[in-house]
């Protein structure tokens, strides 16, 4: 996989939010149980990673394991040799060395909420929300330094008013936050997400960056936005369903 | 003085035992709650595309090419071509019950029917074919207790397969989950 990435850096730089960077794959949001990595299919509930090889669209089962603690695990999102899992209580880093059996390599414990995460080979995002069905009182986007990933470290905390699903795209992170708006940050600098504008308007639940296109799930439905890699440049296109 | 009131301590503690066997809260006459919502064996595994629907509980969102998807919560998956993503069209609604996830690889789409892992052939999304089915690949869904702390309708396994919840005013709910 390193020899893959050196061979090919530019494609291999530009997988970005709730990528699955596989030819033949499509790209879904930072909320969901499934994921596609190479030809695997990984499922999380409450409980348990499941594993299943997925040539020809015939799913088998290669493992089944329970991912610790007592917590509920709520996502899951494939970036590079990782999956990354959410649950109510921490995030979890399963190395893909092998694609049949994932190997829980490290992780980082939090406050009690909601928690999708994106990430990419150094920084991972996670947005924690508080509520009846998430617990806890800390609404936040949570920045860690992952260049160990047997050791995810805290580096920063900002707060936000209500964070579901987050995405990346080149040095933009879009995160957002319910009906407080599509916070838009500049992540030049990895580690300080620096906030450039919030659209506000509607109830942004979940995002996909595409190379063009900025798709977000909102109440209702969904708004396609065309835009840049700088935040400037946002054009709603359309909605669908709203 | 002693002798009398001890039979009469027994009974009464026999005659609450009997009323509350072993359920520490109340049935309310009536109150909000959930109830099982039902479907044939045949209907609740049949995976079909149907016109068009308009969102009621739209889901999460997945893309592929020119393929915008979006889950409609328990029901299906509303498909969406953004070749001009000015002007989207309204391809397809493929009917999956309880479906929430969805992913694509290749021209296969992986969802949860209910609680089977499904792969669909969507190489003509108007006329999606069911490739394979794992039954009970994961526990996504909870079919037995609603997705919320409350009062529910006893799920009734003779009137078929429960494929979701809805809020219901219930009349001497027997069942509450904590």
């Amino acid at each position: 996989m390193i020899l893959a990435c050196s061979l090919l850096f530019a494609a291999c730089s530009k997988q970005q939010s709730g990528a699955e960077p596989n030819s033949g794959s499509g790209q879904g949001g930072s909320l969901a149980r499934f994921t596609v990595v190479g030809d695997y299919l990984y499922v999380v509930d409450s409980r348990v990673l499941y594993t299943y090889s997925i040539g020809n669209g015939q799913p088998v089962r290669k493992t089944e394991q329970s991912i610790q603690g007592t917590t509920t695990v709520e996502t899951i999102y494939g970036y590079g040799n990782y999956l990354f899992i959410g649950s109510s209580d921490a995030m979890y880093i399963y190395s893909l060395a092998n694609p049949n059996s994932p190997i829980l390599n490290g992780q980082a414990s939090h406050v009690r909420a909601c928690d999708p995460v994106v990430a990419n080979d150094s920084i991972a995002y996670v947005t924690v929300r508080a509520g009846n069905t998430c617990g806890g009182n800390q609404n936040a986007l949570m920045v860690y330094d992952i260049r160990n990933v047997m050791n995810p470290v805290l580096k920063k905390t900002e707060g936000l008013a209500s964070p579901y699903g987050l995405g990346m795209r080149d040095r933009m992170l879009y995160v957002c936050d319910g009906s407080y708006g599509l916070k838009i940050y500049n992540i030049t600098k990895p580690l300080y997400p620096n906030l450039k504008r919030t659209i506000t308007g509607l109830v942004y639940k979940d995002v996909i960056a595409t190379n063009d296109l900025l798709i977000c799930m909102i109440d209702g439905g969904m708004v396609l936005y065309s835009y840049d890699n700088t935040g400037q440049y946002l054009v709603e296109q359309s909605r669908l369903n709203y | 003085m002693k002798k009398t009131f001890i039979p009469f301590l027994a009974v009464g503690l026999a005659f609450i035992a009997g009323c509350e066997p072993d359920r520490p809260y109340p049935i309310p006459d009536v109150t909000d709650g959930w109830a099982p919502i039902y479907a044939s064996e045949k209907d609740a595994y049949t995976v079909s595309a149907i016109n068009p629907q308009p969102p009621v509980k739209a889901g999460k969102i997945y893309i592929k090419g020119n393929l915008l998807f979006q889950l409609e919560d328990g029901k299906g998956i509303h498909v969406y071509g953004i070749a001009n993503p000015a002007a989207p069209t309204k391809m397809s609604f493929i009917a999956v019950a309880g479906a929430h996830e969805m992913s694509i690889k290749d021209n296969f789409l992986y969802t949860n029917n209910l609680n089977d892992l499904i792969s669909i052939d969507i190489q003509n999304v108007a006329d999606p074919k069911l490739v394979s089915r794992v039954q009970g690949a994961f526990r996504i869904l909870e079919q037995n207790v609603p997705p919320e702390p409350g009062y529910f309708e006893c799920v009734d396994a003779s009137k078929g397969v429960v494929i979701g919840w809805e809020r219901k005013v219930l009349k001497r709910p027997e069942c509450i989950k904590n």
